[in-house]
């Protein structure tokens, strides 16, 4: 039965740049995928767009390719990604750019774009499509800040295309992150669209994988004193069949761990309902999913069903949202919660008499009860706290006023207080999210390929 | 019977989509699994959040990975972008939840 390797090196925009190479020269592999875009990362990659035209992709994405792409040549490893973003066509062009100065002419890019429905807004309003926010069922019109961004989440198949056309990297726009590993299973062992248990066996390797190191030993709440060598964490791979059967692993030799309680944090990561997880290509069940540890970093994972998939995708708008500034102070013994408690309602005051209004604010007292509120145990008498208050503003300058009040508090404020970092504080300006579903029927991916032989 | 933390007993992670949050929580050892069924309802989860979570619980019960998904709505203050919690993206809730008492046997060594 023909069996390939897929790798994830990367779980998120930010994350480790190094597991790239340490899974080229860890063993071997057919296939690489990164998954730069969260929710979150879709926002950043707005603003950066807003600053600059050109950009609006993972842009670090780009040297990293140039260092690696010797080894993905010499190891035929095909390295697919979604570092694309908004601009996924910018971030081919800047690929078949360093292709070429790397010597390498004949390097074929494939891209996957036309997830951006921005142009396509009105349209769609005229078609009557709404698009409504899936958890709330609000209508587009209430969305209470100018648009910003808005895509389709694509699937897999747009990606095997690319791959089937010759593409040695492929770069995508919005897809769901899992069919990063669907795409090539799709292209190497000629899956249909409407067979489903295959394509949700991919689906969920692709959800195993598009996490990068959290399946692998990091972040691992069930015995994470345990884990060997997380500086050197082997990032995990997919040994994968053409019947879509897996065993999940990790190179040889490299940091990490891999154990069904390990794997099992990630394959709950992030998911609603386990009979019916839904991507553009297929529904999926892991209800009857099962692992079996095969030892020495061996996981065998079998038993998830395919169901027909809907008739939408998902689409991820975002919009203008209002700007935040966190300020705080550190307190240390005695009494440093009541000390915070009354550093707080100081801030708030002040800012009262100096007519500085904000939209909403929220106080924690870190090292107390900050994080977890109400559920903390807390400690009654601690050496020291960090007092904190959020506040959601309407402009930057008043954000600035308050960062301004806040240092003062030094001299003019509840006593034994120090600053947590040097430096004023800055605001940051929100962009907000709105989930939303489209017909299938009103959107179609694109599929070119960039470079190549001339 | 002893009173010990969820934490004794299970292990999980959580994460985001919006402003829902969910919490995997796997039993450490499968004979664990139905003092998690038991105890760990979906109101009792609610009630643990308290004002952390101002929408639903739904509990999903996988017992061939002896493990539940919980699925907290209205759960991130408006979810990852927009929230002023300091945990934006709901990485700390399985932990949490870790701090749930649960009844377990005497005889158990947790």
């Amino acid at each position: 039965m023909k069996t390939i390797r897929i790798g994830g090196a990367l779980g998120f925009w930010g994350d480790r740049t190094d597991a790239l190479m340490d899974l080229l020269r860890g063993g071997p592999l057919d296939y690489i995928i990164m998954d730069y875009l969260a929710e979150i990362t879709m926002s950043i990659l707005q603003k950066q767009r807003q600053k600059n035209p050109g950009m609006g992709y993972a842009h670090d994405f780009v040297p990293l390719v140039r260092e690696s792409l010797p080894l993905l040549r010499k190891n035929r490893v095909r390295l697919i990604a979604d570092a694309g973003g908004l601009n996924p066509l910018g971030c081919a062009e800047a690929l078949v750019n360093v292709a070429r100065d790397a010597g390498c002419p004949g390097m074929k890019i494939g891209v996957v774009y036309g997830d951006d429905l921005m142009p396509h807004l009105e349209s769609f309003a005229g078609m009557g499509i709404d698009l409504r926010h899936f958890e709330t069922g609000a209508s587009r019109k209430e969305i209470p800040g100018p648009i910003l961004s808005a895509n389709a989440y694509f699937g897999a198949f747009p990606i095997a295309e690319a791959l089937d056309r010759g593409a040695d990297i492929v770069v995508t726009g919005r897809v769901n992150d899992a069919a990063l590993v669907l795409g090539p299973m799709i292209h190497e062992f000629g899956w249909r669209p409407e067979q489903y248990d295959l394509l949700a066996r991919g689906t969920m390797t692709g959800h195993l994988l598009e996490c990068g190191g959290q399946a692998s030993g990091g972040n691992f709440n069930g015995g994470w004193q345990g884990v060997p060598d997380l500086a050197n964490l082997g990032f995990p791979i997919g040994e994968v069949g053409e019947d879509g059967s897996l065993v999940m692993t990790i190179h040889p030799g490299q940091g990490g761990l891999m154990t069904p309680a390990v794997l099992k944090e990630q394959l709950l990561y992030e998911i609603g309902d386990p009979a019916a997880y839904i991507v553009a290509d297929v529904v999926s069940d892991i209800t009857q999913l099962e692992m079996e540890d095969l030892g020495n970093n061996r996981v065998r994972v079998r038993g998830v069903r395919g169901h027909p998939p809907t008739a939408t995708y998902k689409v991820s708008m975002s919009y203008e949202g209002g700007y935040q500034i966190s300020v705080g102070l550190v307190y240390t013994w005695p009494d440093c919660v009541a000390k915070a408690k009354a550093g707080a309602d100081l801030v708030l005051k002040r800012l009262e008499k100096l007519g500085i209004r904000y939209r909403d604010h929220l106080v924690s007292i870190l090292g107390y009860d900050g994080v977890h509120g109400t559920m903390s145990f807390k400690v009654e008498d601690p050496d020291e706290v960090y007092m904190r208050i959020a506040f959601l503003t309407d402009d930057s300058q008043t954000a600035d006023r308050i960062s301004r009040e806040i240092v003062t508090h030094v001299l003019c404020g509840i006593p034994a207080a120090c600053p947590l970092e040097a430096g004023r504080p800055s605001p940051h300006k929100q962009v907000a999210y709105w989930p939303s579903l489209i017909p299938k029927s009103v959107v179609s991916p694109c599929v070119d390929i960039k470079g190549g032989p001339a | 019977m002893k009173e010990v933390a969820l934490a004794r007993i299970a292990h999980g992670r959580s994460g985001d989509k919006g402003d829902t949050v969910n919490c995997g929580i796997i039993a450490r050892k499968p004979e664990y699994y139905s003092v998690i069924e038991e105890q760990v309802t979906a109101a009792r989860v609610r009630e643990h959040f308290g004002i952390f979570c101002r929408g639903t619980v739904i509990r999903y019960d996988l017992p061939k990975i002896h493990a539940f998904n919980f699925v907290l709505t209205h759960a991130l203050g408006g979810g990852g972008t927009v929230s002023l919690r300091i945990d934006t993206q709901g990485k700390t809730y399985a932990a949490a939840l870790m701090r749930m008492k649960v009844l377990v046997p005497d005889d158990w060594g947790v």
